[in-house]
């Protein structure tokens, strides 16, 4: 402990030193930077939102809420053996017609493990608070109803996301209620495409260390 | 490539190997074509201009965002500590791992751990720390060193990795193709992230203002080792700070498309805290280490500062034709390229490191490329008038400055060249094996001016 103190004391003093002898030191100022500067905000979001995610490799169903169940229902099914963990968000309890669903699965509880998401686990489904279309990206926060393991470890990760939370930019979502400016989660992460590497001879593989398949429902 | 040698030498082995220069040239051309194309669809240079700003501010601003950063970290549970040296920074991360009964240690990507050695130090204190970014963990099963910052194994071709595979491995690899490699370091690092004691990882950017630190990567590997495991560390360099989440689209959109053309990387990863009371899962304890290593003296010049706006993105050496065509292993650091001649000097020494920077033409390519405006080219030059200048170079152009102070002695050595430059005489090798060397001209521009006023008149 004490030698952290002492090394911090030192930095510290350091870097003031060169803020004593800059010539017009910069004042407390708050930032005065203009908006970030992004992609003009194409007339259809929702359409770049599903161009770059597939271009991604992702899969991008759209559909209504009251279909939702039935067509999740139709991707669990084409899957070999799959067990699905089923995040127990509670907005994505009220999309989830749990009786339509015909694949076994699991909502997350006080049982929830790390070590059987690794083993038994094949699939997982997730509720995306927001979307960001210029980006193609989607907003995954993290609870005790949904961990961060659920979007990271299974093969097949399923994200549901809501058309109308879907953002033209990163700064919009910033500016947003969907952004937990005053109580951040242990752990957010913005996803927008299966887990990749191109680290061999430049050739994108899938499937890296995170899901090799996403699975993106919009709903309207 | 073995990093034995010194720069000169190894410089000279790389542009030899004709298999490493096609892979480079491969490579380069690609990772410029994916970033011309990212950046297209944006008024790139208001952006470069905006993320220089916001990176210069954050310098002249560092102390106190740095106090910021300390204090909303704190509050979110994170467990801050400032290192001066690399030594003092490993010796903290062993600390912490001596203190939790540490055997072993997954590693996500982070070149500010490459830089204080971290692996090195925590396997001679018995702690295995095995890297698991795809390109890293293939460097390491090699018993190598990355060539780039940004692709690791860009040296290797597939074949060369199936082979280490099945060699290290004992798995058949005789024909599997990327899919199936990747597929093997898959399976083998899931095991090694569910049973890690602890797990490392760098920072992209820290939020002052929030206490939270933001990480980019494609492959998941970063996730699994700030998540899987009972202990997070965070390595991270004090510069790295930004001071609210508004700054962050800008500076992803720079990284991200500078570093490997895409608009954003798969995951975007932003850490707030240990896992709370009621979470499932996330590590318990999480490790903020600040670490300065030169830095601060860095800052602290007024000539060199703007080395600190560096965000790692590896678009300079991408464009650096020097790089090209020896590679990044001839540079034998750990920041190899033109921001590496800058760095490297300033934090290990203008001996040891200052023949990096004659390995440099000034065409000014990685200047033009660095999304946040960094002067490569005049941090070069700067860093040159500060080395120890041999007394046979001094003593030329104490020559050369005489003969050109005065008209006269101008006049008379250029009919000395016009005499004897024509005659033959042995000419550097280097220079006259493929270019036909130039010969001096009969009479100099001025005569021939003069000639020509008198013809005139």
């Amino acid at each position: 402990m004490k030698n952290t103190d002492l090394a911090r004391q030192a930095i510290l003093a350091r870097l003031r030193k060169t803020q004593h002898a800059a010539a017009n030191p910069e004042s407390d100022a708050q930032s005065t930077f203009s908006q970030a500067i992004s992609t003009p905000a194409s007339e259809n979001d929702t359409e770049r939102f599903i161009e770059l995610l597939t271009n991604n490799h992702a899969e991008v169903i759209q559909c209504s809420q009251s279909k939702f169940s039935e067509r999740l229902d139709e991707v669990l099914l084409r899957q070999p053996i799959s067990k699905l963990m089923c995040s127990a968000h509670a907005d994505l309890m009220k999309l989830l017609d749990k009786r339509a669903l015909k694949t076994p699965f699991q909502l997350v509880d006080e049982n929830y493990c790390q070590n059987e998401m690794f083993d038994n686990y094949q699939s997982s489904l997730c509720f995306a608070d927001a979307g960001v279309s210029e980006l193609g990206c989607l907003l995954v926060k993290s609870s005790p109803e949904q961990p961060r393991g659920l979007s990271l470890i299974p093969e097949l990760n399923i994200l549901v996301v809501l058309e109308s939370s879907i953002y033209p930019s990163l700064s919009a979502l910033l500016g947003s209620s969907h952004w937990p400016s005053n109580d951040l989660p242990s752990n957010l992460v913005l996803i927008s495409g299966p887990s990749k590497t191109a680290d061999i001879q430049q050739t994108l593989a899938y499937g890296a260390h995170g899901p090799k398949q996403l699975v993106v429902f919009i709903l309207s | 490539m073995s990093m034995k040698g010194n720069f000169r030498q190894r410089s000279k082995i790389a542009l030899q190997d004709l298999e490493l220069r096609k892979s480079f040239h491969g490579a380069m051309d690609f990772l410029q074509e994916k970033r011309r194309t990212a950046f297209s669809e944006l008024p790139l240079e208001d952006l470069r201009q905006h993320g220089a700003d916001i990176r210069r501010s954050v310098l002249k601003r560092l102390p106190e965002l740095l106090e910021e950063l300390e204090t909303q970290c704190t509050n979110n549970g994170i467990q801050v500590h400032w290192a001066e040296t690399a030594e003092e920074a490993c010796e903290l991360v062993a600390n912490i791992a001596k203190d939790n009964e540490v055997k072993n240690v997954v590693k996500g990507k982070s070149m500010v751990s490459e830089e204080i050695q971290l692996n090195t130090y925590l396997a001679s204190r018995g702690i295995e720390c095995l890297e698991s970014d795809m390109g890293e963990y293939i460097v390491q099963l090699e018993g190598g060193h990355p060539s780039h910052i940004i692709m690791p194994a860009i040296h290797k071709s597939k074949e060369g990795i199936a082979d280490l595979f099945s060699a290290k491995l004992s798995i058949d690899t005789s024909s599997a193709s990327v899919d199936d490699l990747i597929g093997i370091g898959r399976k083998v690092l899931r095991e090694k992230f569910r049973n890690a004691d602890m797990g490392v990882s760098g920072v992209n950017f820290a939020i002052a203002d929030s206490g939270a630190l933001c990480l980019v990567e494609n492959e998941g590997n970063g996730r699994m080792s700030t998540t899987a495991p009972p202990i997070h560390v965070a390595l991270m360099g004090i510069e790295k700070v930004l001071p609210s989440f508004n700054e962050l689209p800008s500076m992803l959109s720079l990284l991200t498309r500078s570093a490997t053309g895409q608009i954003i990387t798969t995951y975007l990863n932003v850490i707030g805290g240990p896992r709370r009371p009621d979470d499932r899962d996330g590590p318990d304890q999480v490790h903020l280490v600040l670490i300065d290593n030169g830095r601060s003296t860095m800052h602290n010049d007024p000539d060199l500062q703007e080395t600190l706006a560096c965000i790692r993105c590896g678009a300079c050496m991408n464009h650096c034709p020097v790089y090209r065509r020896i590679g990044g292993h001839a540079y034998g650091t750990t920041y190899p390229g033109p921001i590496g001649q800058v760095v490297m000097p300033q934090i290990e020494g203008m001996e040891k490191h200052g023949p990096l920077l004659d390995a440099c033409s000034l065409n000014g390519a990685c200047g033009e490329a660095c999304p946040v405006k960094i002067e490569l080219p005049g941090l070069i030059r700067r860093l040159r008038q500060r080395r120890h200048i041999p007394k046979i170079q001094t003593l030329i152009w104490r020559i050369w400055a005489w003969t050109y102070q005065k008209p006269w002695r101008h006049r008379y050595f250029s009919r000395l060249i016009a005499v004897f430059g024509r005659m033959p005489y042995p000419k550097p090798k280097a220079w006259s094996k493929t270019r036909t060397f130039p010969s001096p001209a009969k009479n100099s521009f001025s005569e021939l001016l003069k000639e020509r006023r008198n013809e005139k008149h």
